[in-house]
């Protein structure tokens, strides 16, 4: 599979598939498409029942992603503004995607979800989910806005925004927290949500929250 | 403090600080910082704003301005964002010299800037509403005088013109992204084409007379 980047505003990313050559995406992400694409379901069924219902229903994602099978193009567009990456995992390389940032990936890519914990304050952070994705194979995922890279040594640490986080190493942990602004108690009261990223791996940060930029295909 | 601008399609700002160095944001700007920046909150008091100043901003309409700002002390990197598109431009501010940046603009600013919120100006519509009102607009603006650096982001391009004494130019009320103090501003009036149930409604524009620096953006 080759996968190129179109366009810089709201850019798109054309995949050209092999005869028999699968990759996935949520759906609602195709622009457009060879006539000669294929066109199935992946289904999510980790974690059994409850983990499903977890994900779809507390969670927002959705039940099935889609696939398309070659030979033919096909593009796809989270249509909204921000910088596409395209990324080769080796084989069992990990790394995880903010949800509703992943554009594709080809079928050789395992898919898996979890969530990060917020810091559970009343009427503040409650978490978000992240896509797992195990290689071998390529993806690409687009962010909000600008991707700014950094790669931290081990125990290396560094406190971003909330929304962000938009894709990390596996090996990056991430830690919801409450940072104060300034002491007392109303230093506390008015503490603003950040996440602190330890590596060792690499992280990519957005410069739009998504919260505020919410369009983005079916996120 | 160093200031850059990291360009694209929703620029951020990378500012690097020097031990005990300080930089002033409005809350909620963040993007990311080194673990070891620290962070305060600065009150306007301690700026020399008073409370009764933001209380009369506040109750004039929609004036954005914060009781506090958020400090970040170095050593290290912090980099901000507005999570808008448009140009982010790092202004180096000499000493005594001051800009007028409408508000909601500001990125963040070195400890040694004197900041001010004002009303840069302000005009009564020339219609009455349907309570026979006529509504006041205010334009409100941060006052940065040097020395020191600034960084503000525009929507859209930014335009910039250097106006002679006496010279004059004119800009949509939006229009106006930034002026230095030493400039006039008036309110006119351009009548518009008639509109079919309302009538004639006059366009305010901005008439501004130099010298001095006036920045314009693209975007509203």
């Amino acid at each position: 599979m080759q996968v190129e980047v179109k366009g810089e505003f709201i850019p798109i990313a054309l995949a050209t598939l092999a005869p028999g050559e699968q990759i996935y995406c949520e759906g609602g992400l195709m622009v457009y498409s060879d006539p000669s694409i294929g066109f199935g379901y992946k289904w999510l069924t980790q974690g059994g029942v409850f983990g499903t219902l977890k994900r779809t229903l507390v969670g927002g994602l959705p039940f099935q992603l889609h696939e398309y099978t070659g030979p033919g193009y096909v593009a796809f567009s989270r249509f909204r503004p921000g910088e596409t990456r395209v990324i080769v995992l080796e084989d069992g390389k990990a790394v995880d995607v903010a949800e509703h940032s992943l554009l594709l990936a080809t079928n050789t890519v395992r898919y898996d979800t979890f969530y990060v914990q917020g810091t559970g304050r009343i009427g503040r952070m409650i978490g978000f989910w992240m896509d797992r994705l195990t290689g071998p194979g390529t993806f690409a995922f687009q962010g909000h806005g600008n991707i700014l890279k950094f790669t931290l040594a081990a125990g290396e640490a560094m406190d971003v925004d909330h929304g962000a986080l938009v894709m990390k190493d596996a090996a990056v942990t991430v830690k919801a927290f409450n940072q104060p602004l300034g002491g007392g108690v109303v230093g506390h009261a008015l503490s603003f949500e950040a996440l602190r990223v330890e590596g060792p791996g690499d992280v990519y940060l957005q410069t739009l929250d998504p919260s505020k930029h919410p369009a983005g295909g079916p996120g | 403090m160093e200031a850059d601008s990291v360009g694209g399609i929703a620029p951020a700002v990378l500012v690097t600080l020097r031990h005990g160095e300080k930089v002033l944001a409005a809350h909620g700007l963040m993007l990311y910082k080194e673990h070891q920046v620290q962070v305060h909150r600065r009150t306007m008091k301690s700026l020399g704003v008073s409370r009764t100043h933001l209380m009369g901003m506040h109750a004039l309409g929609d004036s954005e301005e914060s009781y506090f700002f958020a400090e970040f002390e170095g050593p290290g990197h912090v980099s901000f964002s507005r999570d808008k598109g448009g140009e982010v431009r790092v202004l180096q501010l000499a000493p005594g010299q001051t800009i007028r940046l409408r508000d909601g603009h500001l990125i963040c600013f070195d400890e040694s800037v004197r900041y001010y919120p004002m009303v840069l100006a302000q005009y009564q519509s020339p219609v009455p509403d349907a309570n026979g009102q006529r509504a006041t607009t205010y334009l409100f603006a941060d006052e940065l005088t040097g020395p020191g650096t600034i960084v503000y982001q525009s929507y859209g391009n930014i335009l910039s013109f250097n106006l002679q004494p006496g010279e004059a130019m004119r800009t949509s009320v939006a229009g106006l992204l930034a002026c230095a103090n030493t400039v006039g501003l008036r309110i006119d009036w351009l009548a518009s084409p008639a509109m079919a149930s309302t009538g004639p409604v006059p366009l305010p524009v901005l008439d501004i007379t130099g010298p001095g620096m006036v920045l314009v953006h693209s975007g509203t």
